[in-house]
């Protein structure tokens, strides 16, 4: 998943820039501490201990932090500009109230809304419509997933929308190399989680299981004393992340599956060592990824070997010291050489899809590339090319040309490219064989779920058989993706009017509306 | 009615009276047809022998005539006769009866029913019966069916017939005259009718034609003519004849003007001669008796005939390049001058364009003249036609005109963005070719076919290109990087239709499947030519994007600085700007290629409408603050549209240029690749020459062989005797033709790479091919021809055989010094081979980077790689020679992929400066075509050069002619090497049919 290396990236980039040269300072007393509770990602802890009384620049200094991981930026900012002002000497001081700083500007604008457990933070506008499903989102992941993991920290869920790839690399405190080059989308950090809208990239992503992989970061941190490796943390996040909406593991991503297979076919798993400090320091994207399945599997294998708990009792283990590893084992009851073996064993009884398949690339904002965020055209312009002339044909109602120019796409050796099954069904539409082109996009929806153009193209086709149902399904995939696009919101409403779901009906056509309108309809008479 | 006193039964009586009228209905009707064609038949005759008689209808004209007459007649007699053929109906005629008499009206026709299809009572149907016969009887015949119209048809006829008479007798022709008419050359109008009468005989008659000077016709003598002159106007007749007696005095009529003066010799021979003035009648008198008269029939100089070459209806053309049009005029005697039409709406001027010296019967060219030349402005819209004067100086000089052309004259911008629709136009109808080329099976020519019937498909699945190319060559630079393009694909297309062409009903399985590999061959050329075209135009419209997108946001700022201020009409009429530009906008974006840009365009674009409606709507329903707000957020919208865009383009830049920076990295990679291998090269010859004392025979031995070998290629290729020998050869035959031309070809890279154990190999494949080929033609031919051609590639053979047996036994370890050198160098050269390696997959990603092939590239470099790695080989096994010469053919390897990406990278600059309008021959930069004289001055007048067509050769102007001809037919230049033999095997099929 794209947005997967965003801790890993942060936790060895961000601390080194902003929190490692200041433990070796000599606060003193109760600011200390309450330092090192937000070392310890314990918010609430540093709160009490401010609430307590502290006293100077290092009291003043968790002040600053306190507000800063409540989200009160502008109190942050005028504390970190006193604090470096006072300190001129101290660059560290000046770099962090530079951070606050851009993040003050990246936060320009926004409104705060509040319900239950939950604040969400984002610009009015379009983004308005991430809002409803974002709340849902993670009070459904506080409800259901921080329980696995052995609850969550006692604070607020605090998350902030970023509209743009810029306001987002901004408040990351990221270098903005390493956030188009990694693929970071969003960031678990400073007690709060930091989004990038799916408007910021083309085809938007799968933003609210990213948004569950963030908020586990944050109760894997706190739960854990931030002592947990990246490994385990993205193990974790990563397994657990899709279960705000469900009950039970989700199978794995059909790239994950086939990275897997070939890597146990190879005897070319990635050690866990190498995963640290973090899994950005990994060869390739494709190790990354692999990486990634790994510890997912690992997790899922733990539970199924340990139980529900098993995953709380780790985070215990290792709050209290334990070696990752053997935490993991001893929960399980076996050492680690043993729990390894076993989780291979656990590997090989999947039935992993073997054929290669290639990873989508992460474009942040439209791409003038019209297949720059194929998985498997962006990077083959020969392949691209065919599929252009595809294009070309269709256009000129030469269907039964386009759909051999979009086979001359496909090769054997080159994973199928959901842009193309999606073109080749437009073709195989145009020639009238309907059920083909159904059959082409269930498999291409099966191998690349989270690609919405396949999603809606399917979608359509069977609003088109009357299979209104079965195209309700898929248009509500296609919005998890891409909320922003309105015909998608459009059919949804439609789709849920007709099956009598009228409050469902009534939020997609707001949407729609918003939309159309780049926020929420205008109050009659008010005035700006 | 008659009484029938044996017939008792009334319905009898009925039945029988009304037969009886209805025999009286059709006697009257015959009489009346016979009334009416006599009386039309003599009317038509009087007025036809009364018009003809009085010169009203010309006698040529008299077949045309009496066709009409007699439709005429025929109409009107089957009109009076139409009831002749009709049956007797005792229905029709009970129902006459019964409209003239009263008293029987209901009763005589169901008589006539009942008697028919008997019903009811027939005691009460006879009693009705009798009653009815008793009333019919008092009916009479005359009152049923009168006979007045019949006497006056006859009246009538009988006027007609007096009438004919009457005209007859005042002068009219009669029948028999008409119809001589019809055998005798017409009257000539205007002629007095000779009176008949006694007429001279006249024989022996001799014409002598003098044609005017203009005609250069030479003087032409007709003995024994008919009399009959033919001659155009001005031509001089001189006439001899004969008479039958003696006479003392002729003269000359001639157009039935006064008598001309004729000469008459020993009273019997009389000479006179008239000048041809038009058509007319001559004929000598004699003592005033006069001879018959001849006709004089001119033979009119007509107007040239001038027609425009091969263009289409309408062209458009660049303002100062020379218009495409191609003229051919011709004359029955001679042109005097060219010239152009101009019609600009109301106006129309003529620009002369040559005069002829010496007229000729014939002239043809280009239009010299470019549209400024010829005072039209860019941005006019004209039809030109080429007129041709002829040199009549008799009738006067008559102008034949072509057909109208229409020509768009195009300024600068005008010809970039007609050249871009130009582009589009090539690439859509390339689309349409390649939608019928890339169904087909491979071969398209099917076991058994012809191939020439699927050339002539496929060829014409271009016609819309030709076309195209045709009407706009002025627009296409052949040097262009559009024109390249077209001009590769036109070769393997030319070479894909050529050699399919030769392919019979029982051609080899071989040749089908080099017409295969030609045809997948010309399929990625086309598509590469399609995707070429279609990334100039991506570009282009992601330019034309930008702007709009740049001018929404700045209208839409403009917008937002007085959104407080404006009235509502005022910030309607800015909507409807901003609606205009979305418009274009839109248009544009329909031209992208499906992805996410068109997406994000799509979806912007329907949230701004969104935005523009409901900012209206608040508008019109006076909601003042709302439509504020509204019109902020479209600023806004239209603010974020402009920044993402830019962002866009600049990540888009930044793609191409890492392709771009990859493709340098590679090209600075290879040229150190080459030089480095140079290098080694020259440090491994030097090595050789210093320690490998004993070496210098073998070096010799190996250019012999290589010389040889490369002989023996060209004589392959070139040997006539032996492909006439085999024009009906076997596919074996053939076969072990090209057999012997490949292996020569391997054994010459065998021995460039100075690799002996492949050279033998391919020597003796060489051997065998020509000794089975020496025995079939001595079989077959018996031909001294064949038999040379095949004895010197057998004696070279042989040569090399002997070179390389000779080399093989002296080969002999290298000195220890030279093993060490070359060793030392073995894994430099090592190194360099991996190098390659890695410059080859380097080769392979760029070339999936590449928006188009680029030939060479990957294959240049796996043959480095390949051919260094033997290179190292050879040194670490002190095999000096081999070592040398896998060494050049690492260098050749690399130089190939060198020149290929120098190439790749040269499309696809020239591809974006295509796309953003560079080079487009801006009036005075200098560049593209014509800029030449008759620039407009600063006034935007003419200078004095414009107006002054001085006409040079036409050949100075072909340009655009040739490139066309270049593009469409021509496979005159170079074709690629890999082609070559296919087209040598084009030519033996010639030769052979």
């Amino acid at each position: 998943m794209k947005n997967s290396s965003a801790s890993s990236v942060l936790r060895g980039l961000a601390a080194a820039v902003l929190l490692g040269a200041l433990p070796g300072r000599a606060w003193a007393g109760a600011a200390e501490d309450g330092l090192a509770c937000l070392e310890r990602a314990d918010l609430a802890c540093a709160e009490r201990l401010l609430a307590g009384g502290v006293r100077g620049a290092a009291g003043e200094l968790l002040a600053a932090r306190v507000a800063f991981h409540r989200a009160d930026f502008e109190d942050a900012r005028t504390r970190m500009k006193a604090l470096a002002a006072a300190h001129p000497g101290d660059k560290d001081l000046a770099a962090e109230r530079d951070h606050v700083e851009a993040t003050v500007g990246a936060a320009e604008g926004f409104v705060v809304e509040r319900r239950r457990d939950v604040e969400v933070r984002y610009l009015p506008g379009m983004d308005r419509v991430l809002v409803d499903e974002c709340m849902e989102t993670l009070q459904a992941a506080h409800d259901r997933i921080a329980p696995l993991l052995g609850g969550a920290p006692p604070i607020p869920v605090r998350v902030e929308l970023y509209p743009t790839a810029d306001r987002f690399i901004a408040a990351s405190g990221l270098p903005a190399e390493a956030v188009r080059t990694t693929g970071v989308v969003a960031l678990s950090k400073w007690d709060r989680l930091l989004i990038t809208s799916p408007r910021a990239l083309g085809r938007g992503y799968p933003w609210r299981d990213t948004l569950a992989h963030e908020y586990i970061h944050l109760v894997v941190a706190w739960r854990s004393a931030d002592k947990a490796p990246v490994w385990l943390q993205e193990g974790i996040a990563r397994s657990h992340e899709a279960l705000w909406a469900r009950t039970d593991f989700p199978p794995l991503a059909p790239t994950a599956q086939s990275l897997l297979a070939r890597a146990l076919a190879k005897n070319a798993l990635v050690p866990l060592a190498r995963m640290h400090p973090s899994m950005a320091y990994l060869d390739s994207a494709e190790e990354a990824a692999l990486a990634f399945a790994q510890v997912s599997t690992m997790i899922e294998h733990l539970r199924g070997v340990a139980g529900v708990r098993a995953v709380a009792d780790t985070l215990t283990r290792v709050r209290d010291g334990a070696d990752a590893l053997e935490a993991v084992a001893g929960v399980a009851g076996r050492t680690p050489d043993a729990f390894l073996e076993s989780w291979k064993g656990y590997l090989r009884g999947l039935s992993l899809v073997a054929r290669q398949l290639a990873v989508a690339p992460t474009v942040l904002g439209a791409s003038d590339d019209p297949f720059g965020e194929d998985p498997v055209l962006s990077s083959r312009a020969d392949l691209a090319g065919h599929a252009r002339l595809g294009d070309l044909l269709l256009a000129r109602k030469h269907a039964e040309a386009a759909l051999a120019e979009y086979r001359k796409a496909m090769t054997p050796d080159e994973p199928p490219s959901p842009t193309i099954v999606a073109r080749e069904a437009e073709a195989l539409r145009a020639l009238g064989r309907r059920d083909e082109a159904l059959a082409r996009l269930q498999d291409s929806v099966a191998v690349y779920p989270e690609f919405p153009l396949t999603r809606k193209t399917l979608a359509a086709l069977l609003v088109a058989q009357g299979r209104t149902r079965d195209a309700l399904v898929h248009y509500r995939a296609a919005a998890d993706v891409n909320p922003f696009d309105a015909t998608v919101q459009s059919a949804l409403a439609d789709l849920h009017g007709a099956a009598g779901q009228a409050e469902l009906a009534a939020r997609h056509a707001q949407y729609r509306r918003i939309l159309d309108l780049g926020g929420e309809p205008p109050t009659h008479g008010a005035s700006r | 009615m008659s009484n029938l006193p044996h017939v008792t039964d009334p319905t009898l009586r009925i039945q029988a009276a009304l037969e009886r009228l209805a025999r009286r209905e059709r006697a009257l009707a015959a009489a009346r047809t016979v009334a009416v064609g006599v009386g039309a038949g003599a009317a038509l005759l009087a007025v036809l022998g009364w018009t003809l008689a009085r010169g009203w209808v010309s006698p040529a004209a008299l077949p045309a005539w009496l066709s009409m007459a007699g439709a005429a007649w025929v109409l009107a007699v089957l009109d009076a006769g139409r009831d002749l053929g009709r049956p007797v109906d005792v229905r029709a005629q009970a129902r006459q009866v019964e409209r003239v008499a009263d008293d029987l009206r209901g009763t005589l026709l169901v008589v006539v029913d009942r008697t028919e299809r008997p019903l009811g009572s027939p005691a009460l149907v006879a009693r009705l019966a009798a009653r009815v016969s008793a009333r019919l009887d008092a009916v009479a015949p005359d009152g049923v069916h009168p006979g007045r119209p019949v006497r006056v048809a006859a009246a009538c006829a009988l006027l007609a017939v007096v009438a004919w008479v009457g005209a007859h007798a005042g002068g009219a022709l009669g029948p028999r005259a008409i119809l001589s008419l019809l055998d005798r050359p017409a009257p000539v109008l205007g002629e007095t009718v000779v009176p008949d009468g006694p007429r001279a005989v006249v024989g022996d008659l001799e014409l002598r034609y003098l044609y005017p000077t203009y005609t250069r016709l030479e003087p032409l003598t007709v003995p024994n003519s008919n009399g009959e002159i033919h001659a155009p106007p001005g031509t001089r007749v001189e006439i001899s004849a004969r008479t039958a007696r003696s006479w003392t005095r002729a003269t000359l009529v001639a157009y039935g003007a006064s008598p001309l003066p004729a000469e008459l010799v020993d009273g019997r021979r009389v000479r006179g001669a008239l000048v041809v003035a038009g058509e007319g009648q001559w004929r000598l008198e004699f003592d005033g008796v006069p001879s018959p008269s001849y006709r004089i029939v001119p033979e009119p100089d007509l107007a040239p005939d001038v027609s425009i070459v091969g263009a289409a209806r309408s062209v458009a053309v660049a303002e100062d390049a020379p218009l495409p049009l191609r003229y051919a005029a011709r004359d029955d005697y001679g042109l005097r001058a060219l010239q152009v039409e101009i019609r600009e709406g109301d106006k129309v001027r003529v620009v002369p364009l040559r005069t002829l010296l010496d007229a000729p019967r014939e002239a043809g060219g280009a239009v010299p003249s470019s549209a400024r030349e010829l005072g039209i402005a860019a941005g006019s819209v004209v039809r030109l036609r080429v007129g041709a004067a002829d040199n009549d100086e008799v009738s006067g000089s008559k102008v034949g005109w072509s057909a109208a052309v229409e020509v768009e004259v195009l300024g600068p911008r005008g010809r970039a963005t007609r050249r871009m629709r130009l582009r589009q136009e090539i690439r859509d109808a390339l689309v349409d070719a390649l939608a019928a080329f890339v169904l087909e099976p491979s071969p398209a020519v099917a076991p058994g076919a012809r191939g020439d019937a699927w050339a002539e498909r496929a060829d014409a699945r271009y016609d819309a290109v030709d076309a195209l190319i045709a009407g706009d060559a002025s627009l296409l630079d052949r040097e262009s990087f559009d024109g390249r393009v077209l001009r590769r694909l036109g070769e393997h297309r030319r070479v894909l239709l050529a050699t399919a062409r030769t392919l019979g009903e029982r051609a080899a399985e071989r040749d089908r499947a080099d017409v295969a590999t030609l045809q997948a061959q010309h399929l990625d050329t086309l598509e590469d030519a399609i995707l070429a075209l279609d990334e100039i135009l991506r570009m282009a419209s992601l330019e034309a994007v930008a702007e709009l997108v740049q001018r929404l946001a700045e209208e839409a700022s403009a917008l937002r600085e007085r959104v407080d201020t404006l009235s509502g009409p005022e910030a309607l009429a800015r909507l409807d700007q901003l609606g205009r530009l979305f418009r274009q906008l839109d248009a544009r974006a329909a031209s992208l290629d499906e992805g996410t840009l068109k997406e994000f365009l799509a979806e912007r674009g329907a949230q701004a409408h969104a935005l523009m409606e409901a900012v209206r709507q608040s508008l019109a329903a006076g909601r003042t603050d709302e439509s504020r707000e509204l019109m902020r957020r479209l600023a806004d919208a239209m603010d974020a549209m402009r920044r993402d865009l830019r962002e866009m383009q600049s990540r888009g830049g930044e793609s191409r240029d890492k392709t771009s920076a990859a493709m340098q990295e590679l090209a600075t990679e290879l040229k150190e690749l080459a030089a480095g291998q140079a290098q080694l090269r020259s440090r491994t010859e030097a090595a050789r020459e210093r320690f490998g004392g004993g070496m210098d025979e073998a070096v010799a031995a190996w250019e012999q062989v290589e010389t040889l070998a490369r002989e023996l290629v060209e004589a392959a290729l070139r040997s006539e005797g032996t492909r006439a020998a085999f024009r009906d050869a076997s596919y074996a035959n053939r076969s072990a033709l090209e057999d012997v031309r490949t292996e020569a070809e391997g054994l010459h890279d065998s021995a460039r790479a100075r690799d002996l154990a492949t050279a033998r190999t391919r020597v003796r494949r060489v051997g065998d091919a020509l000794g089975w080929l020496a025995r079939r033609a001595r079989l077959q031919a018996g031909d001294s021809g064949v038999a040379s051609d095949l004895r010197g590639m057998e004696t070279r053979t042989s040569r090399i055989r002997d070179l390389l047996e000779t080399m093989t036994r002296a080969r002999t370890r290298a000195s220890p010094e030279l093993q060490r050198a070359l060793q030392e160098m073995a894994a430099e050269q090592e190194r360099l081979a991996e190098r390659a390696a890695k410059a080859t997959e380097s080769a392979s990603r760029v070339a999936k980077k590449l928006p188009m092939d680029a030939p060479g590239l990957e294959d240049g470099t796996r043959r480095a790689a390949e051919q260094g790695a033997q290179a190292g080989e050879a040194l670490r096994t002190g095999d000096a020679l081999r070592a040398g010469g896998a060494q050049r053919a690492t260098e050749e390897g690399l130089q190939e992929a060198i020149a290929a990406l120098q190439q790749a990278q040269k499309d696809m600059q020239d591809m974006r400066q295509a796309a953003q309008g560079e080079g487009e021959g801006t009036p005075g930069d200098g560049k593209g075509a014509g800029d030449r004289k008759g620039r407009r001055d600063g006034n935007g007048d003419e200078d004095s050069d414009a107006e002054d067509v001085a006409l040079p050769a036409p050949e100075t102007f072909q340009t655009p002619e040739a490139y066309r001809k270049a593009l469409l037919e021509g496979m005159q230049g170079d074709v690629p090497e890999e082609y070559k033999a296919l087209n040598r095997r084009y030519y033996e099929e010639l030769v052979r049919q």
